[in-house]
């Protein structure tokens, strides 16, 4: 597994140790000039020979370009036969078996699988570990752009030239042919967790840095407001319990307490809800933007050519004659 | 709601008699012919009299019965069955396709990515063993025994049971639907190219470019 980490102390044990109690044989991790604990907890299981660390000084926050050298990594100096590609907020749960199940399953055509998002809401602030307190679920948001949007991660079978483009959303590789609308692990997704690390997430500006100036567009907006009024963006998106009883009775909300029961021993990462078809459509509204997106922006630049010339004076007298007396 | 499924009657009157027992044990209320005119809020199988809809998990009845409100079309994927004894799944590319099952009066609003069903569909086509051998080798074709375990069941009078599949099974699924998601891309591409090529042929025409360029000139005097 890779991993890039900057200031993420308050998950970053809870994410290398679920992972490697799942299955994960070695993380390799980058640790992009965190200051707040991360890298002292990166570093005891460096110890244990679990995990491998990188650190990483300089300003730019360059996640593509050093997730592929790890993945490369994997294959070239580790011998791994798959590479998950994570973030420390994000927790692979296979919905059947175990991840290792998951990879052996996959047909020898292919050479990537996709886990979906599964969004867990903000609860108050205290003193406990976020999966203590953060054991609900929200449907996605239709809006690609907003913090909980449906969206995907790519693992791949290891290769010595992959590409893994930013975001972790896709790997490119020759052999990397991806099962498409297979979402065999469900990825627990944990963005924010305190008003704390809120403002950190979007005041840091370490995105501001990633990629030469180009900020998500989502990221851009919510550092605006945080930057307005911090305390509204919190109050927005913090869910309380009787807004939580709320959603529960109308269905917008889900009842979810796999991490949790999982980081205290409880359960085994390939205990699955009974919520195949909740799953599923889910899975239809990020289809629904995944791929209609780049369609559709074509559609609608030929729907306005298309109109344009339909307007035409010229069109419709050449379509009379055509037609004749 | 009930599951009516229309057929047309088949040439094979073994294969009909088997094809109405399946289904009825699988969860369907009701058989008819094409010319039937189910009811509102039913849902509708077109079945031809060689296809075996075959949930994937519970019966034909319990997986629409799930289906939320504002979904009115589920999408199944064919396979094909090859060898007189339907034990032999084919896995070439081709063999796989989508048919939809649609709830009656209702929209076409399907959940994009969820294949509940397959279709098992028996072609009748002998494979003769020193190829079977070579295909079985080769992957291109898999021993499938579902459909002929559940008609033999079927006819000592043993209603078929419908597991849910392996991670294996759903991976294999998995692996036929990318075939069939690739292919919709390339043809979505090809027509999306096909109509911007004409819109530009159109608008290339001197008269109309003229005519844009007066519209143009036009706006920017009146502003």
């Amino acid at each position: 597994m890779t991993l890039v980490a900057h200031d993420e102390a308050d998950i970053v044990d809870a994410h290398v140790r679920y992972h490697l109690a799942a299955g994960v044989d070695l993380i390799l991790a980058t640790d992009h000039r965190s200051t707040d604990g991360t890298t002292e907890i990166l570093r005891r299981y460096e110890r244990d020979g679990r995990l491998r660390l990188f650190r990483r000084d300089e300003e730019e926050f360059a996640q593509s370009t050093w997730v592929t050298e790890m993945a490369r990594l994997a294959a070239r100096e580790h011998g791994a036969d798959w590479v998950i590609n994570s973030d420390a907020d994000e927790f692979w749960w296979p919905r059947a078996g175990t991840l290792r199940d998951v990879f052996d399953a996959t047909p020898p055509a292919f050479g990537a699988v996709r886990g979906l998002w599964r969004n867990f809401v903000l609860r108050p602030d205290s003193d406990t570990p976020f999966y203590e307190r953060m054991t609900v679920r929200r449907d996605p948001s239709h809006d690609f752009d907003d913090v909980y949007a449906p969206h995907v991660k790519v693992a791949h079978r290891a290769d010595p030239d992959v590409v893994v483009v930013q975001g972790n959303h896709d790997a490119r590789g020759e052999r990397l042919r991806l099962v498409r609308e297979w979402f065999p692990f469900e990825i627990l997704h944990f963005p924010i967790r305190s008003r704390r690390q809120l403002e950190r997430k979007y005041s840091s500006a370490v995105y501001r840095r990633a990629v030469r100036g180009r900020v998500p567009r989502h990221t851009e907006a919510m550092e605006a407001r945080i930057g307005a009024d911090a305390d509204a963006v919190y109050s927005e998106l913090v869910v309380d319990e009787r807004s939580v009883a709320e959603g529960l009775r109308d269905g917008r909300l889900h009842r979810d307490e796999r991490l949790r029961s999982a980081l205290s021993s409880k359960v085994a990462a390939n205990a699955v809800p009974a919520d195949e078809l909740q799953l599923a459509q889910e899975i239809d509204v990020f289809l629904a933007t995944d791929a209609a997106r780049k369609v559709e922006e074509r559609t609608r630049t030929l729907a306005q050519r298309q109109a344009s010339l339909e307007q035409s004076a010229l069109t419709h007298l050449l379509q009379r004659e055509r037609r004749g007396p | 709601m009930s599951v009516v499924l229309s057929v047309r009657a088949g040439d094979d009157a073994q294969l009909s008699r088997l094809h109405r027992a399946f289904h009825l044990a699988a969860g369907v209320d009701e058989l008819t012919g094409p010319e039937a005119r189910p009811r509102t809020g039913d849902w509708l199988i077109e079945s031809e009299p060689n296809e075996f809809w075959w949930p994937r998990s519970g019966s034909l009845r319990e997986t629409l019965q799930r289906v939320p409100d504002g979904v009115d079309v589920v999408e199944a994927v064919t396979r094909l069955l090859v060898g007189s004894d339907h034990m032999y799944r084919v896995r070439e590319w081709g063999a796989v396709g989508r048919k939809r099952i649609s709830r009656v009066g209702g929209g076409d609003r399907a959940l994009r990515g969820w294949y509940p069903i397959e279709v098992l569909v028996v072609t009748g086509e002998a494979v003769d063993d020193r190829e079977l051998v070579g295909a079985l080798a080769a992957g291109t074709i898999v021993e499938d025994t579902r459909l002929r375990d559940a008609l033999a069941a079927s006819e000592r009078g043993v209603a078929p049971t419908f597991a849910p599949p392996s991670i294996l099974d759903d991976a294999q699924l998995a692996g036929d639907v990318a075939a069939l998601g690739d292919a919709d891309i390339v043809a979505a591409r090809r027509r999306l190219d096909e109509l911007e090529e004409r819109v530009a042929a159109v608008e290339s025409l001197v008269p109309l470019r003229l005519e844009r360029a007066l519209r143009t000139i036009l706006r920017r005097h009146r502003r």
